[in-house]
């Protein structure tokens, strides 16, 4: 999961290089997707930005062939981003906590919101010993803040 | 278990033309959440059947508890399609599909799964059946269907 992040946050970082004028907004959604969404719709739509974007989803799909990288415009079929991760465009740079905790945790396949799912929004399907241990270790890394971070995650779900 | 198998990836195809053929006439009658929902099984089942039929996939590949798709059997549906038809097609389109699908996948699991989450306009709708359509002649064409 972790490398999948990264990977994806150096696919904007080029982009957001060869495009300055746009602004990029990622997620990563429960389900391990990428979302990205790119404004404003007249650079999205530009023929330069789908070819690079194509190159982009190229490089992703090499390394990660069935996970999935997205981009999105205001006039896609997807909602836009109400929250998200990542923020890279016109000079700024911004991350959010979520993301730093997703990035904290360097076990392979780990899913953050998976396991963040099961702990506080379905806790009937962990057995109590792997729910505590699992709780502690969520503590451990999320303190001082946890609370803010429920509230923020949840929100999506 | 010959015979089982053509009846099972025969039964796909048909399924698959039948749901995307219901998602047209879905949008007809004003049933938009409906007709994004047989649009997208319907390509799921067309590259499933393509998958069996044409690349060695098995039946048993796509079940829920195969060590193949530990990340989801719809993400290895649809990662399988792309590195399958990057041999016909420049690996370029390959992975617009994949974006496409990935992205109607998405918006299959908002409508479904989140209340609040609907589709309004018949062009919003036509949207999505139009990605699906233009996966099936792709396919259609690549596979002579």
């Amino acid at each position: 999961m972790n490398t999948q992040i990264l990977l994806t946050i150096d696919i904007i970082k080029k982009l957001a290089k060869n495009f300055q004028e746009a602004t990029f907004r990622y997620i990563v959604m429960p389900d391990d997707t990428n979302l990205v969404e790119v404004s404003p719709i007249t650079i999205y739509q530009n023929d330069d930005f789908q070819e690079k974007k194509l190159d982009m989803l190229m490089e992703f799909s090499t390394q990660f062939p069935y996970e999935s990288l997205i981009f999105i415009s205001e006039q896609d079929i997807i909602t836009l981003i109400d929250k998200p991760h990542y923020i890279i465009g016109k000079g700024k740079e911004e991350q959010s906590k979520e993301l730093e905790l997703m990035l904290a945790i360097k076990e392979p396949n780990y899913n953050f919101l998976k396991d963040y799912k099961e702990q506080f929004i379905n806790p009937d399907k962990l057995k109590l010993s792997e729910k505590k241990q699992s709780l502690q270790s969520y503590r451990n890394l999320a303190q001082p803040q946890a609370t803010k971070y429920k509230l923020s995650s949840v929100s999506y779900s | 278990m010959l015979k089982i198998i053509i009846s099972i990836v025969n039964h796909l195809l048909e399924k698959s033309k039948e749901n995307l053929i219901s998602a047209k006439l879905l949008i007809d009658s004003g049933f938009y959440n409906s007709s994004l929902h047989c649009a997208y099984y319907s390509c799921l089942q067309l590259i499933k059947y393509v998958l069996i039929e044409f690349h060695d996939y098995y039946e048993f590949d796509f079940d829920n508890d195969s060590t193949k798709n530990k990340g989801g059997t719809h993400k290895y549906i649809i990662g399988s399609l792309t590195t399958a038809i990057s041999i016909n097609i420049t690996a370029q389109k390959a992975n617009r599909y994949k974006e496409d699908l990935n992205k109607v996948k998405l918006r299959r699991e908002e409508i479904d799964y989140f209340p609040q989450k609907i589709i309004k306009t018949e062009d919003e709708a036509s949207k999505v059946y139009q990605k699906c359509a233009e996966i099936h002649i792709e396919l259609i064409k690549i596979y002579n269907l």
